[in-house]
């Protein structure tokens, strides 16, 4: 059985005397141990609400989610399933609740009663994970927008997940910011840890074995990055952009060069270039 | 309108290092112009110091060859340079689209019929349906709408430079490339002078006629977007990315192949591998 | 304009008073406060003065950061002086022009009242600059933890704190930019009488409010993501155990507020 089995569910939102505003139209998913996966949608699609279900922050209206063989919905089990499915939010500023980093970590392992010993230590390896150690006595608010997001992640290793969800981790940052999320989440998944990666960024997608693409609360295509770049009508009309590599690729062959369909990064192109020659 | 800024230095607290440290830039009349830099190089606190909301410890700045503060005021400097803060749809807070986008207008003074006439304008630069949505609460938007009644509301100041701080900042594909396309227009139809500041060159360096790169509160770079990625080793240096086909085209570059590096739009891009591949015209130089 | 506040500035050094447990340094700070209203005379506050040079250098911080932190309040201090100099009666008439009649009495208590609040100040701001907000709410926290048979919510409010301290520059910043951004918009901050200028600041207040929620919002989702459910069956990274120096440290401190109480 999947690790995160989503059969046919279903979220909507009422808030107060507002219509109910359905943002899950019947999913179906499976997410196995050390996938890395990725879920790509406009804005409004409802892709922070379904990261919202992995972990039982939201429960479904209708159908059901099962983290490793436990309803999200069976209220003994939640903090169990929340564990094991770590997320790490859009904003740095708005996850971060103690006012020194070290104590960031280690919120999320008080949380479990762990003995101080054990904290420690996981703290240490959460801290050393993800490169911030000299920075433990720092208070957040002094950090740049890619370290509070490593210490958000920090947070969550020291809980020790086996799968994280990461919600548009950087949406809000600057090129050096993304690299140093986009590196750590690399050495994560070489950790074997489970990735859902959320974001409206196509480029992101391209080191993930899997992609979803979602609109309206729906499942538009799911499959390999390769098979998403190909399916061009599909990324556009959810209001999504293919990134540049792959337009041009598909430029080139059309005007008759020899290149293969598989290329989607800098580095590929450049040596199937090359080999051209 | 122009801009000049003549030796600009700035510090928030006497102890602390400067943010800017001796800024020269010209921003010309009616053009479009980029500022870049990552987070902390100075760029939003350089454009502070345009439009008067801070005051250089050192240096000056003209609009116009009015010196800001002397032979004009920071007042007046607000009115004719608008300030796009970024997430500006943060800084909503009446009851209507209508009435928040008449809060700058209304600071002027404005009311009645010019009142009205500012806002619907200022809503139709931004593609803003005015008759629909002037009375529905600006909370209730989507959140492309909601940045782009914020951008409105500076709009409807009718400032003759716009200056926005990473306008697309957290919204998808789709409103990015939309909203882009509306400040363009602002610019090409009608006359409004822009500067865009970004820390992600393919995104909107490349629509401006010029770009200044910042870092460590100095301008580093400058030049039309194809002259600044030649200097791609600078770029780099101060973790800056070149938008990613023109990288490709460095990288073949280096491996030995004439080609141009200054291009960085898909047909461009690949008309130039083309010429280079189509008819196996070109030969690698031996480094 | 925000960035001159320094509430809850801790700042970490290596040094004894530092090193403290902060329950200690919380009853120390306390029994000074109430030594420093129970002290009499001009050499009582002298030696209580000397004391706290002794702490400041134990510290390891300097004089004048210190110093700097009676700013916020010198008008305050300046003001019971003033008062006490000029209307408190008592002994000997030290000058006498016009109306105003300066006695020996008034002189002396303004002076000791002076004192007193800035002795107050510095004795406080150095438990904040010594022990981090998260220490001093964990300090609270337990000193008030035999009130929870009672109810009263230690934990909670201990969150609270510390929630509330981590979020403080953050707002504080928020406010700056939202204030900058309606300038841009001519928005007008500083004239007016009281209403109007009261009326001036919803531009500010209502985006600044909306913003404490939606941080609110995220923050409760990620607390819950990271199994926060209250401060039943949690445990703490820094167990505090008192140590020898603690006890040594409330000695001195005991003996010194019953010396100058005594003198």
């Amino acid at each position: 059985m999947a690790f995160i089995a989503l059969e046919d569910v279903h979220y909507t939102y009422t808030e107060g005397n507002e219509p109910p505003v359905q943002a899950i139209h019947g999913i179906d998913l499976a997410i196995e141990k050390g996938d890395r996966i990725a879920i790509v949608g406009p804005n409004g699609s409802g892709k922070s609400t379904l990261a919202k279900l992995f972990n039982a922050l939201l429960t479904p209206v209708q159908g059901q989610v099962l983290v490793d063989g436990m309803d999200t919905a069976d209220e003994e089990k939640i903090w169990e399933i929340r564990q094991r499915v770590g997320m790490v939010f859009q904003n740095p500023d708005n996850q971060l609740v103690a006012t020194m980093v070290e104590e960031e970590v280690a919120f999320g392992p008080e949380n479990l009663g762990l003995p101080p010993k054990l904290i420690r230590q996981r703290v240490q390896e959460a801290l050393e994970m993800v490169g911030m150690e000299e920075y433990r006595n720092f208070p957040p608010h002094h950090l740049s927008g890619g370290q509070k997001q490593r210490v958000a992640i920090a947070s969550i290793i020291a809980m020790r997940p086996q799968c994280i969800v990461f919600d548009e981790p950087t949406a809000m940052l600057d090129p050096l910011g993304r690299q140093e999320v986009l590196k750590t989440i690399e050495k994560l998944a070489g950790e074997g840890i489970t990735i859902v990666y959320i974001t409206h960024f196509m480029e992101e997608v391209v080191d993930t074995d899997r992609v979803i693409i979602l609109k309206a609360g729906q499942v538009m295509l799911e499959g390999s990055p390769l098979d998403v770049f190909q399916a061009r009508d599909i990324v556009e009309d959810a209001d999504l952009e293919l990134p540049d590599i792959p337009c041009l690729v598909d430029k080139l062959q059309k005007a008759g060069l020899p290149l293969s369909t598989g290329i989607l990064t800098k580095e590929e192109l450049v040596k199937a270039l090359c080999a051209l020659k | 309108m122009r801009i000049e800024i003549k030796g600009v230095h700035f510090r928030y607290f006497q102890e602390e290092e400067e943010v800017l440290k001796g800024v020269n830039m010209t921003i010309r009349d009616g053009e479009f112009a980029a500022l870049v830099g990552h987070t902390g190089s100075g760029k939003s606190t350089l454009v502070q110091t345009i439009n008067g909301l801070l005051k250089p410890t050192q240096g000056k700045v003209f609009l116009d060859g009015q010196e800001i503060g002397k032979d004009i005021s920071f007042k007046e400097v607000r009115r004719r340079v608008g300030l796009v803060f970024q997430y500006p749809e943060h800084q909503l807070f009446e009851e209507t689209v209508f009435l928040d986008i008449a809060f700058g207008p209304k600071n002027l003074g404005l009311e009645g019929e010019e009142l009205k006439r500012r806002t619907r304008r200022a809503m139709e630069f931004v593609d803003l349906d005015y008759e629909s949505l002037k009375d529905r609460s600006p909370f209730g938007l989507s959140g492309g709408q909601k940045r782009r009644v914020a951008i409105a509301g500076v709009l409807a100041m009718e400032p003759e430079l716009l200056i926005l701080d990473e306008p697309i900042a957290g919204l998808d594909p789709q409103s990015r490339r939309r909203l882009l396309d509306q400040i363009g227009a602002l610019n090409s139809q009608h006359g409004i002078s822009v500067l865009l500041i970004s820390h992600r060159m393919e995104e909107a360096a490349v629509r401006a006629q010029r770009v200044m790169v910042m870092n460590k509160g100095e301008i580093v770079l400058q030049g039309t977007p194809g002259r600044i990625f030649e200097g791609r080793e600078k770029l780099l240096e101060i973790g800056l990315e070149l938008p990613p086909l023109t990288d490709v085209l460095w990288q073949l570059k280096e491996k030995g192949y004439p080609l141009r590096t200054d291009l960085f739009t898909v047909e461009e891009v690949a008309r130039e591998i083309l010429q280079c591949w189509g008819g196996f015209r070109c030969s690698k130089i031996s480094p | 304009m925000f960035k001159n506040i320094t509430i809850g500035q801790y700042i970490a050094r290596e040094s004894t008073v530092h090193e403290l447990d902060p329950r200690m340094k919380i009853i120390i700070t306390l029994i000074l406060i109430v030594g420093l209203f129970l002290i009499g005379s001009f050499w009582g506050f002298l030696f209580m003065a000397a004391y706290i040079m002794f702490l400041i250098y134990f510290s390891r911080l300097s004089l004048p950061l210190l110093v700097r932190g009676l700013k916020p309040v010198i008008f305050i201090i300046l003001f019971t002086l003033f008062i006490h100099i000029l209307f408190t009666r008592g002994g000997e008439v030290l000058l006498e022009w016009r109306f105003i009649r300066v006695e020996e009495g008034g002189l002396f208590t303004g002076l000791f009242m002076a004192t007193r609040i800035a002795l107050l100040i510095l004795f406080t701001s150095l438990l904040t600059l010594t022990t981090s907000p998260i220490q001093l709410t964990d300090g609270l926290e337990t000193l008030m933890s035999p009130l929870k048979v009672v109810k009263f919510p230690a934990h909670e409010l201990a969150m609270m704190m510390t929630i509330a301290l981590r979020f403080i520059p953050t707002l504080l910043e928020e406010a700056e930019k939202i204030l900058k951004a309606q300038k841009a918009r001519g928005a007008d901050f500083e004239s007016g009488n009281l209403l109007r200028r009261a009326q001036n600041l919803i531009p500010l207040l209502v985006p600044l409010f909306l913003s404490a929620f939606r941080r609110a919002d995220d923050l409760a989702a990620a607390l819950e993501a990271r199994c926060y459910r209250g401060g039943v069956g949690r445990t703490r990274m820094k167990e505090l155990v008192l140590k020898r120096s603690d006890w040594l440290a409330l000695v001195i401190s005991l003996l010194v507020v019953v010396g100058v109480i005594l003198i």
